[in-house]
């Protein structure tokens, strides 16, 4: 019961263990490209850091810093760049989509890319990792902070 | 702060940094004795799982008995014409406490593969002994080159296994 006290009104916020899936789930223009009879698997997790803004949203620190709002349970956070180069527009993502369950958070990140000539999307690809994290507990003062 | 780490030792409490010596153990070759350095974290979650982060690796598992034991795995499989070929790579960190604030145990990566009818498996490994790094950020501005262990133990989609980082990493 001490949960809800324990993780305030911020309950995404914390370092958690990401583990993806090791094989996403592929649309767009490069879905047929990777279609071997290979598979991977792997236990393979990876660090992820989650803070609440004083504006009361939240950046998620994933490769790139995403950001974004939680709302009736979920987080939404989007990390996006993009660039034009003469008429072609190029265009990268990072999204974040997740729920908490018990002590566990659950869902997809979704990385991909787009670009536009002409007026007109010319190439688009899309990768869907779904993923579970758990929560680091340590105290946080057992650990020196150099950089790795 | 004795009495803390007293505490923590028996606990079999392994969270904090910690300054881990790792010793080639070669059976063929060379490099038998070959050093590296590095400062590991370990990490508990909330699920009480164990996670120790090698300079950016992370390795999942347990503590039985006082013991650690993590490890990553990764496997592949992938067919060739008649042939099912498959693998997986183990890299298992396991220790336990041999003072206050020293543990001493192994680092093994175990290479298992079946290729048609053939199969092959290598061990490898270091010893290990760790000293528990004093966590107190205000005394220190360095940091610490710790490298990526990907870089130098791998095998490629092919199971080949290489200790050059000119071949990239395995991720």
């Amino acid at each position: 019961m001490l949960l809800p006290f324990l993780l305030g009104c911020s309950p995404f916020e914390g370092t958690w263990v990401f583990y993806l899936d090791a094989e996403p789930a592929v649309s767009g223009d490069c879905a047929d490209e990777d279609d071997d009879d290979s598979s991977y698997d792997t236990n393979r997790g990876m660090l992820v850091d989650i803070y609440a803004l004083a504006s009361g949203g939240y950046a998620v620190v994933l490769e790139e810093v995403l950001t974004g709002e939680a709302g009736g349970g979920a987080l939404h956070a989007e990390w996006l760049e993009e660039y034009t180069e003469g008429s072609t527009t190029r265009s990268n993502y990072l999204t974040l989509d997740a729920t908490l369950e018990a002590a566990a958070m659950l869902g997809e990140v979704s990385t991909g890319s787009w670009r536009e000539s002409e007026g007109g999307s010319d190439y688009s690809c899309e990768s869907t990792y779904g993923f579970t994290a758990d929560r680091i507990t340590s105290n946080r003062d057992s650990y020196v902070e150099g950089e790795q | 702060m004795t009495a803390f780490w007293l505490l923590a030792a028996c606990g079999g409490n392994y969270d904090g940094s910690w300054l881990m010596s790792f010793i080639y153990k070669a059976e063929e070759g060379g490099g038998a004795g070959r050093r590296e350095d590095l400062i590991v974290d370990i990490y508990t979650t909330a699920s009480g799982q164990t996670v120790a982060d090698l300079a950016g690796t992370l390795m999942t598992g347990t503590i039985e008995a006082g013991a650690i034991e993590v490890s990553l795995v990764e496997s592949y499989a992938y067919k060739r014409g008649d042939c099912t070929y498959e693998s997986e790579q183990r890299l298992t960190l396991s220790g336990e406490f041999t003072g206050t604030a020293e543990v001493a145990g192994d680092l093994q990566l175990k290479y298992t593969g079946r290729d048609c009818d053939e199969t092959e498996t290598d061990v490898s490994g270091y010893s290990m002994t760790g000293l528990r790094l004093d966590a107190d950020p205000a005394s220190h501005v360095g940091s610490f080159n710790n490298y990526w262990f990907d870089d130098y133990y791998y095998y490629d989609d092919y199971g080949n296994y290489g200790d050059d980082e000119d071949f990239g990493d395995s991720g």
